[in-house]
């Protein structure tokens, strides 16, 4: 059961975000995109210090699960990140965040001329592939 | 194979970074390259760049993992390579210009160049042309002689070999084959003529608007910059067989282009 | 293998730490200041939740070189350990750890609550426990 995608460039900006079965409406969805980006950033520096041996924060934090969620995490070596929240017991998706990122946002945002860096995604042949591939998840 | 000193290496280092890698496509190069020519002429890129020596090539190559090094430039000759280069020579059978020729013209190894380089190169250039001129016809027109520079010269090269064209009609249908699968790796799908002058062009899968797709919401949906090039390739070709026209597009659904060429008698 | 355990009190203060495998030693204001971190990051993923209704925390996280596995008690109190990714049975060993707790530091009279545990039991329990979980 899949909730919700974020994608974040390196300055934080959302993307794209895209929701199914979400049960909770929030109050404020920049907030909470803020909030998540941060909580993320702390994240990121926090295992970095605390890992026994040396890590990369980029490629090294996996994923976290709470009680009612579990958050896939993949970001990319040009700071894009790729987000998803589960339910708890879905196995690990960075394979196919991997997989978002070089089939669908690499061939169809990066390749687009008409995309300007910095601006949020709506492109109907990237928006196209995700859902479908989700939906088959959910 | 990955020169440890190379920038891209540090990329490679990570395991988790092929996922963005580009996609190349050998840019080959047939019979026709073993002219002695050393930089990639092949690719409409150089047309535009004189200036683009071997050296610069080369250390383009090396940036990336995926170019295939050309250890030299030139194969030396050997025995089976000569009656095919016999065959390449002119009807001409001039002393001196047989001599020129009959040099064994050696053929470069195979060089492989990125494709999502091109195309990336190719969206900034258009972005810059398009800026560069406040009225869009102007930056239009500017785009087609660029086109045309590149069209003509390039169609020089890859007609070497070729005899003259004793109809109209061959000197197009030299552009949907020989000329179109050079540039694109792919023919033009479909011509239609009303044999008075005017040809119809149909590429159905146009490789530069491939990757393009707009807002779901966007109500200028425009994006001729970015096929006026090759209108303009088309034209400079057609010029150097003799044959001036004019060459309009029309862009159909996504990525369909069909191209009006229209002989001026 | 079992690298380090981390006690937090309700506050988040850190009131136990300590290395049980070949990690970087930090200072004691690092692993204070780490155990605040990991309190507040803990309480904003319960408010990232997708799904209405009460989340808890984080309860683990993976990552290339080691997991974290975090219990939180009903009273407040977090026992988080850093091991190696494919260590099992984390939760157990945490219960484990849960238990010597209530038995050698809040029945120790000597102990104030949700101040620094400085019990030579309860260290020497837990080494123990901790021993016996990677035979």
């Amino acid at each position: 059961m899949i909730y919700n995608i974020y994608i974040f460039n390196k300055d934080g900006l959302c993307v794209y975000y895209e929701e199914w079965n979400k049960r909770k409406q929030s109050v404020n969805l920049a907030e909470d995109q803020k909030l998540l980006f941060g909580m993320l950033y702390s994240l990121k520096a926090f295992i970095s210090t605390s890992s026994p041996k040396p890590i990369d924060p980029k490629t090294g934090f996996h994923c976290f699960k709470t009680s009612t969620y579990k958050l896939h995490y993949y970001e990319t070596l040009s700071c894009i990140k790729f987000i998803i929240l589960t339910d708890p017991n879905t196995p690990d998706l960075r394979e196919d965040l991997k997989k978002i990122y070089s089939s669908i946002f690499v061939e169809y945002v990066v390749k687009n001329p008409i995309y300007q860096l910095k601006s949020t995604i709506k492109f109907y042949a990237f928006v196209n592939p995700i859902k479908p591939n989700f939906k088959q998840k959910t | 194979m990955s020169d440890p000193s190379t920038p891209n290496n540090q990329m490679g280092g990570f395991k988790s970074n092929s996922a963005g890698t580009p996609h190349t496509t050998p840019l080959q190069t047939g019979p026709l390259t073993a002219l002695s020519s050393i930089s990639a002429t092949n690719s409409p890129v150089s047309g535009m760049h004189n200036n683009l020596s071997s050296n610069n090539l080369q250390s383009l190559d090396n940036n990336n993992n995926r170019f295939q090094q050309p250890q030299q430039y030139f194969q030396p000759q050997t025995p089976t390579q000569q009656p095919q280069q016999s065959q390449m020579q002119p009807s001409v059978s001039n002393n001196n210009l047989g001599s020129l020729t009959s040099q064994p013209i050696p053929t470069p190894q195979q060089r492989l160049i990125s494709s999502s380089c091109f195309e990336f190169f190719y969206i900034e250039m258009i972005d810059y042309i398009m800026k560069s001129s406040s009225d869009k016809t102007q930056a239009h027109k500017k785009l087609d002689k660029l086109g045309y520079k590149v069209g003509h010269r390039l169609v020089e090269r890859l007609s070497n070999e070729t005899p003259l064209f004793p109809e109209l009609l061959d000197a197009v249908k030299f552009i949907c084959k020989v000329f179109w699968t050079n540039i694109f790796k792919k023919t033009i799908d479909g011509l239609k003529t009303n044999h008075k002058g005017v040809f119809v062009l149909t590429d159905s899968k146009f490789q530069w608007l491939q990757h393009l797709s707009f807002d779901a919401t966007a109500n200028n949906k425009d994006c001729s910059e970015y096929v006026q090039f090759a209108a303009g390739l088309i034209k400079g070709a057609m010029s150097n067989f003799g044959f001036k026209c004019i060459v309009s597009f029309d862009i159909q659904q996504v990525s369909t282009c069909v191209f009006t060429i229209k002989i001026e008698s | 293998m079992i690298y380090s355990l981390y006690i937090l009190n309700k506050a988040g203060t850190l009131i136990y730490q300590n290395d049980y495998g070949p990690t970087e030693k930090l200072s004691h204001n690092s692993y204070i200041r780490l155990g605040s971190t990991f309190h507040s990051l803990h309480a904003i993923a319960s408010n990232l939740s997708p799904v209405s209704g009460s989340s808890s925390g984080i309860e683990l996280i993976e990552t290339d070189t080691f997991k974290l596995q975090c219990f939180q008690t009903h009273t407040g109190i977090k026992f988080y350990i850093i091991a190696d990714p494919n260590h099992p049975g984390l939760e157990e060993i945490l219960h484990g750890i849960y238990e010597l707790y209530t038995d050698y530091v809040l029945k120790n009279p000597f102990y104030e609550i949700e101040m620094q545990i400085r019990c030579d039991l309860f260290d020497y329990k837990l080494s123990r426990l901790l021993k016996l979980t990677t035979d």
